[in-house]
């Protein structure tokens, strides 16, 4: 079940929240537990085979830390936790997602001709189980308490605005909230406010760049044409965004109606000025993960530069690999680790003396191509994709009735890719005339969305997939 | 400002629940004809379709597919493409003046083979027509240009109307049907370029109108007359045309929701002209006219003519002084179809997007007609599936 779809926002999502408030707020285990069956029940619809997977991996996550907690200072006892952690996460990652293309690559490799398993990926596994990681870890560390109670390991794990699209929610983050937090109108307001945004980004955006990028990305490259080609690039480098930000809108604002304050996962990457900074406002859950458990952990930058660039590569070739069983992400990741070491030895010092506009578009234009290396899965079609990008070629008429086509989508796309259209409405005075036209913004986002979901067939998550 | 707030949270739960309410008791619809096709049934229970997520994927159709005034909604949803945000395509349909047409993404042509793609056609075509003048029957292949490309130049500043592509597979396939000795006919070259080529076509669906279809009717009699005439050819004054009363839903025009600016009324011609007939469906006998004419009140489609695609129909009008004829092709044929039942004593017609029961050699094998006709529009002259890969 998506958040744009009428089975969530007609029936799924008024029933969680009549369910919920009804519970009197006095009752914190009660509304947690309409929650969890909810949130459970949620990815049920959507994955029925894969909720067992899920709950297999709560429960390993949760014995694994409360070994760890038992272990005291005995630590072999606490490496055994971990390792019972991680090898029950990231098995089941191998297994349903890597297994079939890992065995692929040995028989096209070696003509092995080994028995490829036909597994179906349950929806959301590079999430929960990221997320279950991160609860052990954490403990492993004594960041965090053990929680000795199930129910909340389950609960922390499987709370449906984060489960199958993220953000990757750190138990830190939620832990205090998930046994006391005060839901209040303002954050019911609040939250709305964010969903209903969020909604609007994927149904009036997302989608509408993704059908331009979907139909271009779908043509033999060699017949597309230079400005065709880019404009497929940018079609796709603008849905993405909206896509997964809509996305993250959409479950942060779900959290804090529930009186969750999630971290926020974007900030405003296409102005970033650097490769470096863009990974710093992209998908931050996902980067800081990476950062805390994997960078940090293999010695980071505290050993040298050989050993940072080491652990740079393997960063980025996991970060390439946690979006997919395909040789493009793997691309994807190594081009990312070649910019931001060419950034560190040498271009980010120079970039800083540029006007920021330099490095701005500088990054802009790596992170198109980067999105190009991520859109084409089928690696036969990235070379001439891109050899069509810079081949100068073909006609400016098809971009141009594009964008006669979709000028708002483009104006309110562009300018919502910058932190101007915020300070605009934070411009806005502290007044109820104010309030009320932000509210009629908000009811007439809602109304085209709803027409948008109705009127067009084009309405998938790309971070879905993963 | 609390008010405020409060309010319109209480305005949301508000509108949620009317909304879900008026979903529910909302009357079942079962077709959209507006997309065409069947909506969504709620899903069976099983443990096996709920195991197997069938079962809610069903909730998940059924309750996009019935929502509340579902059809108005996409109307409404068009109605702010193309008013509001004053866009010249919706839905894929490009308004271009005083028609319609389809909305074509750009490719860059200039580099393409088209004679890989024609010779391998035009190959299968003469093995064809060897194999069917092997069985003595004529052979001939009639190419009709689809509407998009004879209205190319209507398309507005900027569109794609990939003509480009369309003239360069109409050459290419028209020197190599040549070369290989396939007895073709192109309608285009006898229509007056000077005509507005509206005469011919339709504004709002893809296809040519009955003038376009008559043009075809009487090249592929002219083309017949020699070996298999002499058959009575129907002349166009004497078809007794009109218009039907009904609006014409056409492809293009369905798809704006009753939006679009542009109206048509279809034509047809006076079913009295023709000769008493029996008629078969896929080989089962049936009533069914030739023209399949709607109430008064209700919408026309293209499928008045011959009740639309039929995987094989054969008529019998019990001349057996006439030639027979096998028309082979998709929805192009059939309006063709129904003018030569008044040439000729038997018309079969066969669709290979439907009919899957024996090969096209294999069917002329058991039923001997005196003429085969293969009719393909140019958008399909190279693509070798179903009626393109004939054997």
């Amino acid at each position: 079940m998506v958040f744009s779809s009428f089975s969530f926002l007609m029936v799924f999502f008024p029933a969680v929240c009549l369910f919920y408030f009804l519970v009197p707020q006095r009752f914190r285990t009660a509304r947690n537990l309409v929650l969890l069956a909810f949130s459970l029940f949620f990815y049920f619809w959507g994955e029925s085979k894969g909720v067992l997977i899920m709950l297999a991996v709560i429960l390993v996550s949760y014995l694994s830390a409360l070994l760890i907690g038992k272990a005291g200072g005995k630590k072999s006892l606490r490496r055994l936790g971990l390792g019972l952690e991680l090898l029950a996460c990231l098995g089941v990652l191998v297994y349903f997602k890597y297994a079939g293309w890992l065995l692929g690559a040995v028989n096209s490799l070696l003509d092995a001709g080994l028995p490829i398993p036909q597994v179906v990926m349950p929806i959301g596994i590079s999430f929960f189980t990221f997320q279950s990681m991160s609860y052990v870890f954490d403990v492993y560390k004594g960041k965090v308490p053990v929680q000795r109670n199930l129910l909340y390991v389950a609960f922390y794990v499987s709370l449906f605005p984060q489960l199958v699209a993220g953000p990757i929610v750190r138990y830190e983050t939620i832990a205090a909230e998930i046994v006391a937090r005060k839901e209040t109108a303002e954050d019911v307001y609040a939250g709305l406010q964010r969903f209903i945004m969020g909604l609007g980004k994927k149904l009036l955006l997302a989608d509408v760049f993704g059908r331009e990028a979907e139909a271009i990305f779908a043509v033999d490259a060699s017949l597309q044409g230079t400005p065709t080609a880019w404009l497929g690039a940018i079609a796709f480098t603008l849905q993405i965004y909206f896509d997964f930000s809509g996305y993250s809108d959409m479950a942060i604002g779900m959290g804090r109606m529930f009186g969750f304050h999630f971290l926020e996962n974007f900030n405003y990457p296409y102005i970033a000025r650097s490769v470096t900074d863009f990974w710093r406002r992209w998908h931050i859950s996902l980067s800081s993960w990476f950062r805390d458990y994997v960078y940090i952990p293999l010695g980071g930058n505290r050993r040298g530069l050989p050993r940072q660039i080491l652990n740079l590569l393997i960063v980025w070739a996991l970060t390439g690999l946690w979006h997919g069983a395909s040789w493009n992400f793997v691309l994807w990741g190594i081009y990312y680790f070649l910019l931001l070491v060419l950034e560190k030895l040498l271009l980010g010092k120079l970039l800083k003396k540029l006007p920021a506009i330099v490095g701005q578009v500088y990054t802009l234009l790596a992170v198109i191509l980067g999105w190009v290396l991520f859109n084409c899965t089928d690696p036969l079609l990235l070379g001439p994709y891109l050899r069509e990008l810079f081949a100068f070629r073909g006609s400016f008429d098809y971009v141009l009735a594009t964008l006669r086509q979709n000028i708002p989508e483009f104006v309110f796309g562009l300018a919502l890719c910058t932190p101007l259209p915020l300070k605009l409405f934070r411009l806005a005075p502290d007044k109820p005339w104010a309030e009320l036209l932000r509210c009629l913004w908000l009811l007439v986002v809602l109304v085209l969305s709803v027409l948008t979901l109705t009127g067009s067939s084009f309405n998938a998550f790309i971070y879905f997939r993963f | 400002m609390k008010w405020i707030k409060r309010g319109f949270l209480l305005l949301i739960v508000l509108l949620t629940a009317l909304f879900l309410l008026l979903s529910l008791r909302d009357r079942r619809q079962e077709l959209s004809v507006y997309e065409n096709r069947r909506l969504a049934s709620h899903p069976d229970f099983s443990v096996r379709s709920v195991w197997d997520g069938s079962y809610f994927r069903g909730w998940d159709d059924y309750f996009s597919d019935h929502v509340y005034r579902r059809d108005d909604q996409m109307r409404a949803y068009q109605w702010f493409q193309l008013k509001v945000k004053r866009a010249v395509a919706a839905n894929e349909v490009v308004i271009a003046g005083d028609c319609l047409l389809p909305y074509q993404t750009y490719m860059d042509f200039s580099r393409f083979d088209y004679d890989a793609q024609s010779a391998p056609a035009a190959a299968r075509l003469i093995a064809l027509q060897n194999k069917v003048e092997g069985q003595h029957t004529q052979f001939l292949f009639l190419g009709v240009d689809e509407q998009r490309t004879a209205l190319a130049d209507r398309y507005p500043a900027h569109f794609y109307s990939k003509s480009d592509y369309y003239e360069g597979v109409n050459e290419s396939f028209r020197n190599a049907c040549r070369q290989a000795g396939v007895h073709t006919l192109f309608v285009r070259d006898y229509l007056d370029p000077e005509t507005d080529p509206l005469t011919w076509y339709s504004a709002v669906d893809h296809h040519f109108n009955l003038r376009g279809a008559y043009q075809c009717y009487r090249l592929i009699c002219e083309a017949l007359w020699a070996q298999n005439g002499p058959f009575p050819i129907i002349e166009e004054a004497d078809l007794g045309e009109y218009e039907l009363p009904g609006e014409f839903y056409g492809s293009y025009n369905r798809k704006l929701y009753d939006l679009s600016p542009i109206h048509e009324r279809l034509t047809v011609f006076d079913q009295s002209v023709l000769p008493p007939y029996e008629r078969w469906d896929n080989g089962e006998r049936t009533d069914a006219p030739i023209l399949d004419l709607p109430e008064e009140d209700e919408k026309v489609q293209y499928t008045v003519y011959m009740g639309g695609d039929k995987g094989e129909t054969v008529i019998q009008t019990n001349r057996p002084e006439l030639p027979s004829i096998l028309i082979v092709g998709d929805s192009f044929t059939n309006p063709i179809e129904a003018l030569c039942v008044y040439s000729f004593n038997e018309v079969r017609s066969l669709d290979f997007r439907h009919y899957h029961e024996m090969s096209l050699t294999e069917y002329l094998s058991l039923h001997h007609v005196d003429a085969v006709v293969v009719i393909r529009d140019n958008l399909n002259y190279t693509y070798h599936e179903a009626n393109g890969a004939l054997e």
